[in-house]
């Protein structure tokens, strides 16, 4: 039993692991990330509020309880809060770089006895 | 502004002038000034991009020949190779040099290099330690074999055929220069030029260079584990471009 089910069930891991890759190069915006924060939200209330909903869920997606489901999604929410956060944290990344560079740039000291530069030309 | 000159300059010494070697340093007090002067001394522009060092590397060159920028915070490698570069485009630079500041290149082989670069009009010339007929370098066989997976690793993901995939000498044209958007400010940016160069189908040579490896550019250089470091942050890079 535990053999057949091994084959399905890495398929969806690996298939679930690739669309995430896919959504996070391609399809991430703004809004995508909104809804589904809004969507992990909405499922927690659920939870919440209905326990046994998660049950129902569970069996007819094929997890025995509704517990693992719970457990499942917890984990796949905390990577996707993960990668919002890192993409915020690169970008910001990319705009500190921007930004100390044109700082170094417009503070260049130039050579004491410059070696006749071409016309020089100003920060733009 | 200085009156232009009257005499017209010969193209040697034209493109003298013209050619930048933009050199980024973090903590090189101890060599920085010998490293600049050597490189001044051939007549080419330096411009030494000093990424926010603990030392007096930005301080000790205040003397020498060398434009001097300095990052108010630090960055990485990357990104002070990327200020350079773009500060010698303003400068009008026609050529652009990559050079190590821990003095373990030859500034008597920047000429070569740029003749090499004209001559085959390629758009990249790089360095490299591990051409045919090159004197064998003595270093431990793991590093030896780390960088022989980074060319193999290098050849099947960008299909460049390199012998040396890590080397920060490289000599291009200002086209390139243009081209080249570092955004790997830390230990990926040599692998990103790479990258970039077979995205833009640049036409590169490789040029035999000697390394000087002294204590001082051993005790500096890399370590094997920084392998996983550039392999993970190549990989993050690609996924959030």
């Amino acid at each position: 039993m535990t053999s057949i089910r091994t084959l399905p069930q890495s398929l969806v891991v690996l298939g679930f692991f690739l669309s995430f890759l896919v959504y996070v190069r391609y399809w991430r915006t703004q809004t995508t990330d909104r809804l589904v924060g809004a969507l992990v939200f909405m499922v927690a209330s659920l939870a919440v509020i209905f326990p046994e909903s998660m049950g129902i869920i569970a069996k007819a997606i094929g997890i025995e309880r509704g517990a693992d489901l719970v457990v499942y999604g917890t984990g796949t929410a905390s990577i996707f809060a993960f990668v919002v956060l890192y993409a915020k944290a690169a970008r910001v990344d990319q705009q500190v770089t921007r930004l100390v560079r044109a700082v170094a740039i417009s503070e260049a000291k130039e050579p004491q006895r410059p070696a006749a530069t071409p016309s020089n030309t100003t920060t733009g | 502004m200085e009156p232009e000159r009257q005499a017209v300059p010969d193209d040697r010494a034209l493109s003298k002038q013209s050619t930048w070697v933009v050199i980024p340093a973090y903590n090189e007090q101890t060599v920085i000034a010998d490293v600049v002067a050597s490189v001044a001394q051939t007549g080419y522009q330096v411009v030494v991009v000093d990424d926010c060092s603990k030392d007096n590397t930005f301080e000790v060159l205040a003397g020498s020949n060398a434009h001097r920028l300095r990052h108010p915070i630090n960055l990485g490698q990357g990104a002070a190779l990327q200020t350079g570069i773009q500060y010698a485009l303003r400068k009008g630079a026609q050529f652009v040099v990559t050079f190590d500041a821990d003095g373990q290149h030859q500034a008597e082989e920047i000429e070569p290099m740029l003749k090499t670069l004209t001559s085959s009009g390629s758009d990249i010339v790089l360095g490299s330690r591990f051409l045919p007929g090159q004197a064998r370098i003595e270093m431990p066989a793991s590093r030896r074999l780390l960088l022989k997976c980074a060319t193999f690793y290098t050849r099947i993901t960008t299909g460049l055929r390199l012998t040396d995939t890590h080397n920060g000498f490289r000599v291009m044209t200002r086209a390139t220069a243009e081209a080249l958007n570092i955004t790997q400010n830390r230990m990926a940016h040599a692998s990103q030029v790479l990258s970039e160069i077979a995205e833009h189908k640049l036409k590169y040579v490789e040029f035999p260079v000697t390394i000087r490896y002294t204590a001082y550019s051993l005790a500096k250089g890399q370590r094997a584990s920084n392998a996983f470091n550039i392999l993970w942050e190549s990989l993050l890079g690609k996924l959030f471009q």
